[in-house]
């Protein structure tokens, strides 16, 4: 990622206070650039981190993160408050990753699971409350974890980044993605499910290399 | 094999209460995911990006002002052909204005005006307070 510097984001709260936001929007609409610039430092780090990790294309995340930004100043305008400004934002990201993936031919998968045997998953480790850092070290935990980010379904990286990384309400999410509260929650038990999996995965692996 | 539940959850089917109830204490015991998920490191913006949105950003300022005016322009030229139909509509209308009426005709009805006018005003100074002493 030489386009990026590497920044622990461990704060997922919303970066401004509503008051501090409805004033800045007040301001972007009578074209204060400096406002907006304001707005672009609180949230272009999640705004790339999440472009970035939904597209996994570096260069093409780049440029779609800029694109979420200069979109969002075009139509500030019409940005009416009922949400917030972050998840106003998540959702010209998300919608534009659905733009770049159909124009490249490949489709954010709509309706089935397709290939994802998350339900296996969730069978054998939901119940089992277990915790993987009792086995891995810190680092290589979230290595696993990112890994197995990028390898599920773009629907469910959608609900699991939105939820658990930036920490947005399942309602929020509903309206970002335009799907049921319920399917927000059955999705994300499903992503987590399948990191799961790929964390218990790994665990196996290593401890069937370490055997003497 | 999956559970009947999980292929539910899989096919997106709507679930019961007690299945909703059972997916939100599952999506509690999964809590250490999202406390990892949480944990991963952020790919922050690099200065060279910023000043590429920034680019962008004064292209899409400088844009706005030229799409307003456009509209502006428009707009203003619509005003004009409407007004300018309306003009030379008049002067279609102008060819159907009667002629000018003749001196003979100007006088009669301006002769008849006068008398209208002189009887109006004896009429009125009947009610005069002075006359009524004679």
């Amino acid at each position: 990622m030489g386009a990026f510097s590497g920044v622990f984001g461990l704060t997922r709260k919303n970066p401004l206070d509503p008051a501090t936001e409805q004033a800045l929007v007040a301001r972007c609409r009578h074209r204060d650039a400096e406002a907006f610039g304001r707005i672009v430092d609180a949230y272009q780090n999640r705004v790339v981190g999440f472009v970035v990790r939904m597209l996994r294309d570096e260069e093409e995340a780049l440029d779609v993160a800029q694109e979420v930004f200069v979109k969002a100043y075009q139509s500030l305008h019409r940005f009416d408050g009922r949400a917030s400004l972050r998840t106003w934002l998540f959702r010209i990201a998300y919608n534009l990753c659905v733009d770049r993936s159909r124009r490249r031919g490949r489709a954010l998968p709509q309706t089935a699971l397709e290939a994802v045997d998350d339900g296996d998953e969730a069978a054998q480790v939901a119940d089992a409350r277990w915790n993987p850092e009792d086995v891995l070290v810190g680092e290589e935990l979230l290595l696993v974890v990112e890994r197995s980010v990028a390898t599920m379904s773009e629907k469910l990286r959608l609900v699991l980044l939105l939820h658990d990384r930036e920490g947005l309400g399942y309602e929020e999410i509903a309206r970002i993605a335009g799907i049921p509260v319920g399917t927000v929650k059955s999705r994300l038990f499903l992503a987590r499910a399948h990191v799961q999996h790929c964390v218990r995965d790994y665990i196996d692996r290593v401890a069937e290399a370490s055997r003497p | 094999m999956k559970d009947p539940l999980h292929e539910r959850l899989a096919r997106e089917c709507a679930l019961s209460a007690e299945e909703s109830h059972w997916l939100d204490e599952a999506l509690e015991g999964q809590s250490w995911v999202a406390d990892a998920v949480s944990r991963l490191p952020e790919p922050g913006a690099s200065l060279a990006w910023r000043s590429a949105l920034e680019e962008r950003l004064r292209g899409a300022r400088a844009a706005r002002p030229r799409v307003l005016a456009r509209r502006w322009g428009l707009g203003f030229v619509a005003v004009a052909l409407v007004a300018l139909l309306a003009v030379t509509g008049d002067f279609a209308f102008d060819a159907a204005v009667p002629e000018p009426a003749s001196i003979e005709e100007i006088l009669v009805g301006a002769h008849r005006d006068a008398e209208v006018s002189v009887r109006v005003d004896w009429t009125d100074s009947l009610d005069d307070p002075a006359l009524e002493s004679l």
